[in-house]
């Protein structure tokens, strides 16, 4: 049974998020400002080079964009070994030293530049909020404050051009408003159209094979019992000698969490007795949590706080026995 | 896809498919592009299970292995060793030519690998034992009412400036995988999705020089 001061504490935690979520969710502002921001970032042609910050290492790219219809993109790193990327309308080639390309088909419209939340899909579960102004890559920003209403999730600053909203940093933040990911352009041409030597790769690329799997959103076999707003939108089932092997990836629209569910080869029987060996880690905004107990082993892992895999994890249970 | 084929896939992937049923197949599978996509993902989900490096296959790989077969002069036996997967034999070599975006394998996990090999970047361990929801909810929300601080790049989690990309720390193989399959599961979902394999540790390889953009 709860203490008295944990039964408090738990109320304050449940009111106070939702209090403070109130006072913001009416910012307009704010929200204008995100919708043009998921237009610009389709539209404008521009290329710039920015720093990625994750986990500890300092990463620079340079990325050119072709908008419109048929928006194109290059990603290229600029430090340690070179790795590229390309994207166009209808594939995504990934390039790296030593490595032969490969291509996939494009399955979504999810563009290059990093840590630029799917605000078309920001539900009841975070709030937006104008933060204050301030000037990036030598262009005046306004700065937007994407905020979980509970802590099962991270937050989001960006800061938005003023003038046409392409995101011009953004970071990933926890519940103490540090940043644990971000991006911040230090040089920028917005308008300037690519080359086509700037958005072709550097190398030629004789096809490859899309390593999608074939059985996806088949009928789970585990449950798992997510925080409030995440909703099971892809099952996977990975093909193999391990008949009850899944991926259950579960999003709340802007966060995503993939559950692994495996059994172990060499011992097919689920004992529940068994004592669980778990741990936890965390990589900039990467949570891994490992479960491994009575021969089934569970991963959950997602860009979220290390609270969300864990409940994740521990809640996974067979749905029926096959 | 007939059952005979899916037959003779799964033997092929498991190297105990006859060099004339494996031309054969091969044949069609060159013609087929259902068939490789098929044995593409089997091959991907095989290597996430068994804890190796993904990589993914060639559209042309049919005919390298066709030419490697006819290259090779002695006769093979129905079960010749160099065609069973994982075996890191002559099969991986010239089939698994277009490693996808992954480290190569790293030593068999240890309970303090990173920390071992590299302090300054060893990963937080959060908990053996989970905290409950409950008091991550009380911990995390005094500092939803604090006052923003502003954000910069010197302020983030002990970021250090100069890069140390020679000093790739990666996840075990299976955890990659893991890593790979959700990012590209979560592309889906709209967020961008290819980004952070090019940020993904890399173990850059042995005389490799890097070129300018």
């Amino acid at each position: 049974m709860a203490s008295p001061a944990r039964a408090a504490a738990l109320a304050l935690a449940a009111i106070a998020p939702l209090a403070s979520g109130l006072a913001q969710a009416a910012d307009p502002a704010a929200q204008d400002l995100l919708r043009r921001m998921s237009a610009s970032l389709r539209s404008i042609d521009y290329e710039g080079s920015f720093i990625y910050q994750q986990d500890g290492r300092t990463d620079a790219l340079r990325i050119f964009h072709l908008g419109g219809a048929e928006e194109r993109e290059r990603l290229v790193s600029l430090t340690g070994a070179r790795n590229e990327i390309v994207r166009n309308d209808r594939t995504i080639t990934c390039l790296q030293v030593g490595l032969a390309p490969t291509q996939f088909a494009l399955r979504n419209e999810s563009g290059l530049l990093p840590l630029t939340p799917n605000v078309r899909e920001l539900g009841t579960d975070y709030t937006v909020s104008v933060a204050g102004s301030d000037r990036v890559a030598g262009y005046a920003a306004s700065i937007v404050d994407i905020a979980p209403r509970d802590p099962y999730r991270y937050g989001y600053r960006l800061w938005l051009a003023q003038d046409n909203q392409l995101p011009l940093r953004s970071a990933i933040v926890d519940a103490k408003r540090q940043p644990l990911a971000q991006f911040m352009f230090v040089a920028l041409d917005i308008g300037t159209k690519p080359s086509e030597a700037d958005l072709a790769p550097s190398e030629s690329v004789s096809g490859a094979m899309d390593a999608g799997g074939d059985s996806i959103n088949e009928r789970p076999a585990w449950r798992v019992d997510a925080p409030a707003g995440f909703r099971l939108v892809r099952t996977e089932r990975i093909a193999g000698n391990a008949p009850l092997s899944e991926q259950l990836v579960y999003s709340d629209g802007v966060a995503s969490v993939s559950i692994y569910v495996e059994r172990h080869e060499d011992d097919k029987k689920l004992d529940a007795a068994t004592p669980a060996a778990e741990s936890t880690i965390v990589r900039g905004a990467l949570s891994i949590h490992s479960r491994d107990t009575g021969g089934l082993k569970v991963t959950a892992l997602g860009d979220v706080p290390p609270a969300t895999v864990q409940v994740m994890a521990k809640s996974v249970r067979a749905i029926a026995s096959r | 896809m007939s059952q005979q084929f899916e037959e003779q896939l799964s033997a092929f992937m498991d190297g105990e498919l006859g060099r004339d049923e494996t031309r054969f197949l091969l044949k069609r599978t060159a013609n087929d592009g259902g068939l490789t996509a098929r044995w593409t993902r089997y091959h991907v989900a095989r290597q996430a299970l068994r804890r190796q490096e993904i990589v993914a296959i060639r559209v042309d790989f049919a005919s390298s292995i066709m030419a490697q077969l006819d290259a090779e002069s002695a006769p093979q036996s129905a079960r010749t060793p160099w065609l069973r997967w994982g075996s890191g034999g002559a099969i991986a070599a010239a089939v698994a030519v277009a490693a996808l975006m992954v480290t190569r394998p790293t030593e068999q996990p240890s309970p303090t690998p990173i920390a071992a090999t590299n302090p300054a970047r060893t990963p937080q361990v959060a908990s053996v034992t989970a905290p409950t929801a409950s008091s991550e909810i009380a911990a995390a929300n005094p500092a939803f009412q604090a006052p923003l601080v502003p954000n910069s790049p010197t302020q983030t989690t002990a970021a250090a400036l100069s890069t140390d990309v020679t000093e790739p720390v990666g996840f075990d193989p299976r955890m990659q995988s893991y890593v790979i399959r959700h990012y590209q599961a979560t592309g889906s979902t709209g967020q961008p999705d290819f980004v952070p394999y090019i940020l993904l540790p890399v173990e850059p390889r042995q005389g490799e020089a890097p070129r300018n953009h």
